[in-house]
């Protein structure tokens, strides 16, 4: 349960601080090149717990 | 009358209180009816007297399903109020200047329609855990009043393999829905909220996977569950039919002169007992639903007040937030759907224990 809490919470952080950020660029090609890293990372804080559960077992 | 008094005899003998006690001290008892106590509902099995008064029954839950909307119509009206301003700040971003200004207003204006929610749906959260562990007790004091009643109308296996059985089903589907099921359909809200923020969707087919697991493992464990239990009350039924069978033919055969008028009484007496066991069940089964009905009624109110909601709020708020809301009207009836599976399931086992024996024979 531990772990899916934190993973709730590192999702939600993350969407949290990408909106803001993304709000925040200015109009050019550099805001799009940053919206493709942040919807990485977020992909990678999902992938996340299963990785941690491939390692458990 | 002979069997009246060998009824009231027996009534006297069991113990019905704690059952009476849970019946009292909750409220929503009065919906079905005034003084529902297990004798009343022999006396009136035994007259042939209707025991519930579906009139009244019909009125209450109409005007309790009534009321609950009319409560819960402020969250709506509070969730429009702000929805009326993202629409404003949408339309209105260029009279502002800097479209960073507004869009920074409507991420505000979804934090708080975010946490509005979150506080309403949390509520109905705790609802279903509380009624789920009111549900759980009234099994759990009605497996001891049921169990010994099976085993005086001579249902020895049976009983010895249902007692355990039906505990282990009882509580350990308590503690399955308690600690993964619904704290899965939590955190797929939980989801589906972040994900109304943004425009794009990042994670929607995460928390629509997510609950739709959660429904899965429901149903799952209520056709294990109810499974091993059906089974077993069969294959223990014809066991105790076998049993059942043989006494009383080899008493009424070889006890001379008498034995014949003792194996009619044992019958008697078996009826009488079965009748009791039959009254309990159904005043088991008029809990597990009155139990059922409030909480139902009331998140089914909510969850219409969220996709009213987001069909009001569609032509004025941006797409994700009336697309949040009507997801977050699913995840609410998902929750009734699954403490519902778990009512059906404790009915399901209150009417295993009510057919085993009948009213007359053990018959397999």
């Amino acid at each position: 349960m531990d772990i899916l809490k934190e993973w709730v919470k590192d999702i939600f952080m993350l969407m949290i601080i990408a909106t803001f950020i993304e709000t925040l660029l200015p109009d050019n090609s550099t805001s799009k090149f940053v919206k493709y890293v942040f919807s990485l990372i977020i992909m990678a804080a999902m992938i996340y717990p299963m990785v941690k559960l491939i390692r458990a077992y | 009358m002979e069997y009246e008094e060998f009824i009231e005899e027996q009534l006297n003998t069991i113990d019905t209180r704690p059952l009476n006690d849970l019946l009292k001290e909750n409220e929503h008892f009065s919906i079905l009816t005034d003084d529902l106590t297990v004798s009343n509902i022999v006396n009136s099995m035994l007259n042939g007297q209707a025991i519930l008064d579906s009139d009244k029954i019909f009125d209450e839950l109409l005007y309790l399903l009534l009321s609950e909307i009319k409560s819960s119509l402020v969250l709506a009206g509070e969730i429009l109020t702000i929805c009326i301003v993202i629409g404003l700040l949408s339309n209105m971003s260029n009279s502002f200047g800097s479209k960073t200004s507004s869009y920074i207003g409507t991420i505000i204006c979804s934090f708080i329609v975010i946490a509005l929610c979150i506080g309403s749906f949390h509520q109905t959260y705790e609802c279903c855990t509380t009624t789920l562990n009111v549900m759980t007790k009234a099994m759990e004091l009605l497996l001891p009043i049921l169990i010994p009643l099976l085993i005086s109308m001579g249902g020895l296996s049976s009983a010895s393999i249902m007692n355990p059985a039906m505990a282990a089903a009882v509580t350990g589907f308590n503690f399955i829905i308690q600690n993964i099921v619904m704290p899965l359909i939590f955190l797929s809200t939980i989801f589906i909220l972040i994900n109304s923020i943004t425009e794009k969707d990042y994670i929607k087919r995460l928390s629509i996977f997510i609950r739709k697991a959660a429904l899965f493992i429901t149903g799952l464990c209520i056709t294990i569950f109810s499974g091993i239990t059906a089974v077993q009350s069969i294959v223990a039924k014809s066991a105790d039919g076998i049993l059942m069978n043989t006494a009383r033919f080899s008493i009424s055969n070889f006890v001379p002169i008498v034995g014949g008028f003792a194996s009619d009484s044992i019958e008697m007496v078996i009826s009488c007992i079965g009748l009791i066991k039959n009254a309990v069940g159904i005043v088991g089964i008029i809990i597990i639903v009155s139990l059922l009905i409030l909480p139902i009624i009331k998140i089914m109110a909510i969850a219409l007040i969220y996709k009213l909601t987001s069909i009001v709020a569609e032509p004025v708020a941006t797409k994700n937030i009336s697309d949040g809301l009507n997801e977050l009207g699913s995840s609410a009836v998902t929750m009734t759907v699954v403490l519902a599976c778990g009512a059906f399931m404790f009915l399901i086992f209150i009417t295993i224990i009510m057919s085993m024996g009948g009213g007359s024979l053990w018959t397999s």
